[in-house]
């Protein structure tokens, strides 16, 4: 295997470790914000 | 959280990438992760795309109704006086008027809107109504918390109807420099809020039908749509279709909030609603149809 084959699916690992970052906190902001608003009954919706 | 609240459709935008993603790199748990962002979505704005229902049937008379915010630097008059006879509504309230403007923009019109009264705030801010029926005791409201607003009654095939042209306070964060913004954001949101809260004790107090034309300056998603709808109906959300966005972002042209609205009492129904083509504004124009049930 070149150095090249072996970057591919450590570049691939890394790609998804982001997109499941990335995924998660964005899921962790709408949930703390439907959260707030249900606490808060500010009736908004 | 007020801010939050008033943008909140742009906190699903990212949906857009990631669920393209995620089906792609086939992760089927951050899949149902994101279902928790599009079943809120669903809850906040599904019925905006599913279209309105079949109105109910209703033997009174009509009428048509435009709120169009013309943008103070928006020097295209002749351009704003074709909108509004294509149109071709009964009433029309105008926001953001310039005073110097007005005579040539009253003689255009003249022949579809014989009767028309006009609020001078400032250079920049004059609000106006323009009606094909005799408008009586025009009163302008100006005593706090109302700023911009004017208060008319018309006779519509014999029936009394109060209609009210309304602008109110725009959040503007930045008028008294960064340093002040979140005091300025306050301090208009607080407003805006009072300013509903009398535009509802307004309709409450009518004994006539009422209808509020009026730049907002609040998405539906905002506390102070709330404290609207304890008292009045919001014609688009009735009768209209889609996200009815009014307010286009400078440069793109591309409609991303919804600030303008036509409200109504109950004693009126919405049966169309539609937001109206571009004419050199920031806003867009709403147009609405209502009828005596």
């Amino acid at each position: 295997m070149n150095s090249y084959e072996a970057r591919i699916p450590r570049r691939a690992h890394t790609e998804s470790r982001w997109l499941s970052f990335v995924t998660i906190s964005y899921v962790a902001v709408i949930g703390v914000w439907l959260l707030l608003r249900l606490v808060s009954g500010d009736r908004l919706w | 959280m007020a801010l939050l609240n008033t943008d909140a459709l742009l906190l699903f935008v990212p949906l857009v990438v990631l669920l393209p993603l995620a089906w792609w790199r086939r992760r089927a748990l951050l899949l149902q992760l994101l279902l928790l962002p599009v079943f809120d979505f669903g809850w906040l704005f599904g019925d905006h795309l599913l279209p309105p229902p079949r109105p109910l049937a209703f033997t009174g008379p009509t009428v048509t109704a435009m709120t169009f915010n013309v943008l103070w630097s928006n020097q295209d008059y002749e351009g704003i006086a074709a909108a509004i006879r294509a149109a071709d509504t009964d009433v029309v309230a105008l926001q953001e008027l310039r005073p110097e403007h007005l005579p040539a923009l009253s003689a255009a019109l003249a022949p579809d809107y014989p009767y028309s009264s006009t609020l001078e705030i400032d250079l920049y801010h004059t609000i106006g109504l323009l009606s094909r029926f005799p408008l009586d005791a025009v009163t302008p409201l100006t005593d706090p918390p109302f700023e911009r607003a004017m208060l008319a009654r018309v006779r519509v095939a014999g029936r009394p109807l109060a209609v009210v042209a309304a602008h109110l306070t725009p959040t503007n964060a930045l008028d008294r420099g960064p340093a002040q913004a979140p005091q300025t954001i306050a301090e208009r949101y607080a407003r805006r809020h009072q300013q509903a809260e009398a535009l509802v004790a307004l309709a409450q107090r009518a004994a006539d039908p009422l209808v509020v034309l009026c730049d907002c300056n609040l998405t539906p998603t905002s506390a102070a749509y709330v404290t609207l709808q304890a008292g009045l109906t919001d014609s688009f959300a009735e009768a209209g279709w889609g996200f009815g966005h009014t307010m286009l972002v400078p440069g793109l042209d591309l409609p991303a909030q919804r600030l303008d609205y036509i409200w109504h009492t109950p004693g009126l129904v919405a049966f169309e609603a539609r937001v109206g083509s571009d004419s050199g504004s920031d806003h867009l124009p709403v147009v609405v149809t209502l009828a005596w049930p």
